[in-house]
């Protein structure tokens, strides 16, 4: 296995990149329940994750004016950007599909950039584009991970590095959830993960709750998984809520942490030197359960675990 | 093409449970249509054993009927627990999700329509009901800023030798009394429902803000139905400007003449 091979040449510079991004603290990611809570409720937020695919509808690939901004929605995203930093979370690069890359998502990315002035920006690590009947693309209709492979991390780096010289800005990839394991891969996701980061120069976005949900199904240790991992690398820190489904437990953003996210946040917040915030994230359908008071109260906990740290 | 062959594999599996229990049963029918590794086959093997897979097939499933349920909420009512069953026939016909929710929502409800004319589904308030929510839903998705601008900068007010509906104005015709069949599927009233029956039209716009949806004159939903469907041949001039005054239709960009 050629891993160690891989990891050279390094990109030097990524570390004080990193390093000088400003430490925002506390954010929330943005779901269709919280335009009446970002302007009432704003002062308990230092940033806001907004995912923009739900900005603009995508008339799909090969079509001109592709990316159809939602007026009403953008009108929301002016007035919050002028109060508070935006920081953008992807769901559409689609970064580990074998098939292609899709350049006028990445273009269109640039162009969010230009007028948000977002201070890093992220996306997933898995596929959700595969190639469909002749030819056109389809949507796996789930965000499917990557084996962690050779390969695969030598094409994702490949893609990383596009992206960062598109986009001037760091470019981080948040760690899987996953209810099924590929055999026979390469690497561990620790070692598949520092191997990325080191070859493409990306940093990392640690969601804790994806963590505690694959610790919890497939029975690991999270903390010894975190040991493993250059958390230097980490800028930005996922927690939510789950539930069961099928008998698994899953990442389904139900409302408020668990209490071991809790004990996984506080450990990654006293390691992770990089780290510029803390974003809760919840399914807008469980806004009844949580409402303002929930919210806040989520928020004021992840506030206090930074404030240990920042 | 290995890596995007097994990727294929791996998100048609997890599309379909019926194809996971092919794998399970007859390894070589499934996995002899992909260009597959050797390592790959393990894999897929290994994977459709897993009890993760069920989950995986599940969230395949919610992902893909959110859109439905949150888009067509009266489609849904009215077909009760056949929607789903609908969905499911949808999914098996269309195995290339789109990843675009609103055209993904505009196809399901076009198979609806189609397999209704066909009476594979029998309710007789179905094709009204998907009518209206695809066209609210177009209306709601539409560019309307851009629209306005382009008819207001005087593209397209020149006078033409045919109309069409304005772009920002949809009709839908219902074969029951409107306002009381969607009073009743919002309070969730169970059918049978006891309605009027006729021809009525309405009219739905985003020409301000917020959509408007208001019941018209029959005789007028007949000629704005004529005007959508391209089949007017002659409307005296006065007719013509009224309804462009009104906001209903505009002249058709083709035949626009510039003022």
């Amino acid at each position: 296995m050629a891993v160690n091979n891989l990891l050279e040449p390094s990109i030097p510079s990524q570390a004080s990149a990193l390093s000088s991004i400003p430490k925002l603290g506390v954010g929330l990611l943005y779901n269709p329940a919280l335009p009446e809570f970002l302007r009432t409720d704003l002062d308990c937020l230092d940033y806001i994750s907004i995912i923009p695919d739900m900005f603009w509808v995508d008339r799909g690939a090969g079509q001109t004016d592709r990316y159809a901004p939602l007026k009403s929605w953008l009108e929301l995203l002016d007035q919050v950007a002028a109060k508070r930093p935006i920081i953008s979370h992807d769901i559409g690069l689609s970064i580990g599909s074998a098939a292609h890359m899709d350049d006028a998502y990445l273009d269109h990315m640039a162009s969010v950039y230009e007028q948000y002035h977002f201070l890093w920006h992220s996306d997933h690590l898995s596929f959700v584009q595969v190639s469909g009947p002749n030819g056109f693309d389809h949507n796996a209709g789930l965000a499917i991970p990557i084996p962690y492979d050779t390969d695969v991390l030598e094409m994702i780096a490949r893609r990383v590095r596009k992206i960062r010289s598109t986009i001037p800005v760091p470019f981080l990839l948040e760690n899987n959830v996953y209810y099924t394991e590929f055999s026979e891969q390469d690497m561990t996701e620790p070692q598949f993960l520092n191997g990325l980061t080191k070859l493409s120069g990306c940093g990392l976005l640690m969601d804790v709750h994806n963590l505690y949900t694959n610790a919890r199904n497939h029975n690991f240790d999270a903390f010894a998984f975190l040991d493993q991992v250059d958390l230097e690398r980490v800028v930005e820190v996922h927690i939510a809520g789950g539930n069961e489904i099928a008998g698994m437990y899953t990442d389904s953003h139900a409302g408020p942490c668990p209490e071991p996210v809790w004990d996984l946040l506080e450990y990654v917040v006293s390691k992770a030197v990089n780290l510029c915030g803390i974003t809760f994230e919840f399914h807008a359908s469980y806004y009844p359960l949580l409402k303002v008071k929930g919210i806040r109260a989520q928020l004021e906990r992840a506030r206090s675990v930074w404030a240990s740290v920042h | 093409m290995s890596l995007e062959a097994f990727q294929q594999a791996t998100s048609d599996l997890v599309a379909s449970p019926d194809l996971c229990r092919l794998l399970q049963r007859d390894p070589e029918s499934v996995l002899s249509r992909y260009q597959l590794s050797t390592r790959d086959q393990h894999r897929l093997i290994d994977l459709v054993r897993q009890r993760g897979m069920s989950v995986n097939c599940t969230l395949y499933r919610f992902n893909r009927i959110t859109p439905l349920y949150t888009l067509l909420p009266l489609t849904n009512f009215v077909l009760g627990e056949s929607f789903i069953h609908e969905a499911e026939l949808f999914w098996e016909t269309f195995r290339d999700s789109d990843p675009r929710f609103t055209q993904e929502v505009d196809r399901f409800g076009e198979f609806l329509i189609e397999r209704i004319h066909r009476q594979e589904i029998q309710n007789e308030f179905a094709v009204e009901i998907i009518r209206f929510e695809l066209a609210t839903n177009e209306l709601r998705f539409s560019q309307r800023e851009e629209i306005l601008n382009e008819l207001g900068n005087g593209k397209r007010s020149g006078r033409g030798v045919a109309l069409q509906l304005h772009p920002l104005v949809r009709l839908v015709e219902f074969r029951h009394e409107p306002a009381k069949l969607l009073q009743l599927l919002k309070e969730r009233r169970p059918q049978p429902y006891q309605l009027l029956k006729d021809r009525f039209w309405l009219l739905l716009d985003v020409l301000g803000e917020e959509l408007q949806v208001r019941r018209i004159d029959p005789q007028l939903g007949q000629i704005l139905e004529r005007i959508a469907s391209s089949d007017f041949t002659t409307l005296p001039e006065e007719d013509s400007e009224a309804l462009i005054e009104a906001g209903m239709v505009v002249w058709s960009e083709a035949n626009a003449l510039e003022p």
